[in-house]
């Protein structure tokens, strides 16, 4: 029974330590892609960029919220 | 005889993902279109995946080369693999006639077959199966994790 307990005991450890190995694999890759990306002259653009019509439409937005408003 | 075999797989395995993913980080732009060929994500992520994807695969590759934490690594690459080929599976199953981007620039300097179709599932299907392998066999020779593990536990007093 006693080492039964103990033999679960050690799977679980393992199992742990397996989970702790494959976040530091995909935490280490996802740095260096970063890292690479940015210095990289081939690098992609990771964030879609806004197109001027879109900002314009922000920005339109923005200002017409924050003009006063005229009361009939 | 498995470390042996296990070694001679762990080298292989880690020398095509090395090779695989050095291939795709040489040329982003054409891993991510190749991800939007297969048309499985929405736009927006086929960017960072073209990004990620093969820095992991180059860094898991490395792991087995070296033999350093080769088990989750082996695990990792199983269900990387894994993925991949139900997402070449599902390529054939809607009739897309597309590259499958495994190899990039090697593929075409070596001129191998590189397009998603059966042969690369059972491509993939191998890939799995040794990667299985080397999670399950546990033993293998002229690793650096050995290595380490041989050194840690010698007692201090024995170093002459």
């Amino acid at each position: 029974m006693q080492m039964r307990s103990k033999l679960t005991v050690e799977r679980r450890q393992q199992w742990r330590r397996t989970a702790v190995e494959i976040a530091l694999f995909l935490i280490l890759s996802l740095f260096l892609s970063l890292v690479y990306n940015a210095v990289s002259p081939t690098g992609l653009r990771i964030l879609p960029k806004k197109s001027p019509v879109e900002k314009q439409s922000v920005v339109s937005s923005t200002l017409l919220s924050q003009a006063p408003r005229v009361m009939p | 005889m498995t470390p042996i075999v296990s070694f001679v797989i762990r080298i292989l395995m880690g020398a095509i993902f090395l090779l695989a993913g050095l291939a795709k980080i040489s040329d982003p732009v054409r891993f991510m279109l190749t991800l939007r060929e297969f048309d499985l994500f929405p736009r927006v992520i086929s960017p960072f995946l073209a990004v990620y994807l093969p820095w992991l695969e180059l860094l898991l590759g490395l792991s087995l080369v070296l033999g350093l934490l080769y088990r989750t690594s082996a695990l990792m690459l199983a269900v990387l693999n894994f993925l991949f080929m139900l997402a070449i599976l599902s390529v054939i199953s809607r009739g897309i006639v597309v590259d499958c981007g495994c190899f990039g620039l090697f593929a075409d300097a070596l001129k191998l077959p590189d397009m998603a179709d059966y042969k690369a599932v059972i491509r993939n299907v191998i890939f799995v199966s040794l990667c299985v392998y080397l999670f399950v066999a546990r033993s293998t020779i002229f690793s650096l994790e050995g290595y380490i593990s041989r050194n840690t536990t010698q007692p201090r007093g024995n170093v002459s």
